[in-house]
């Protein structure tokens, strides 16, 4: 699954939904993910006509050079996204890094007085 | 209605996540020579990415303070009318 949803789907195919409260919880996450390739697609769409197609509509069909454009547009757009998701990783592993360092400084250093407003 | 919870706010980091794509794409991309991004392309996505996150906390902080002073009541103490803006 893209944007690492719905992981246990294979697990619950074949078996009669039950209604669970997690069932419910991945079904709707499911959808969500659903939902959010669509808006990706969505989006690609608009970005790669924007970036590669001449609004000079002479004719019916694409020129060689808007198609190859296409082609490369939508490839560079997917990895892109992957490249985002790296980096939100990343960026979010350093955050809960930091934190939890900080957390120790300050247990380490004796219980901070909350401060009266 | 946890679940729901949870639900909506995974909907609204994967929007952010598919909007902050978008925009370092039209951003950073101009080069369509290859199918792979440029190095150059990389950093400034890389770039871009961060940036795009720091200016969102900057922003959730500055809307914070901005929109306290816009919707702060009066503390109630006796009669006093409080001064909530309408909405």
């Amino acid at each position: 699954s893209w944007f690492g949803l719905g992981g246990g789907s294979q697990q619950q195919a074949g078996r009669p939904p039950s209604g669970s409260p997690d069932e419910r919880l991945l079904v709707s996450q499911q959808m969500l993910e659903v939902e959010m390739m669509q808006d990706l697609y969505n989006r690609v769409m608009e970005s790669c006509n924007t970036k590669c197609v001449q609004p000079s509509y002479n004719d019916t069909e694409l020129t060689k050079a808007e198609a190859v454009c296409i082609d490369r547009c939508v490839a560079k757009y997917m990895e892109l996204h992957e490249v985002v998701g790296n980096k939100l990783q990343q960026i979010s592993q350093q955050q809960s890094d930091t934190a939890a360092k900080a957390a120790a400084a300050v247990q380490q250093s004796g219980a901070a007085r909350p401060t009266g407003s | 209605i946890e679940a729901a919870l949870q639900t909506a706010s995974m909907r609204e980091f994967l929007t952010h996540y598919n909007q902050m794509v978008q925009s370092c794409f039209s951003r950073c991309v101009h080069t369509l020579w290859d199918r792979r991004l440029t190095d150059s392309e990389l950093s400034c996505s890389n770039n871009c990415i961060a940036t795009l996150i720091a200016s969102q906390g900057r922003i959730s902080q500055a809307y914070l303070t901005a929109s306290g002073k816009t919707f702060a009541r009066q503390p109630a103490s006796g009669a006093e009318d409080s001064a909530g803006t309408s909405s």
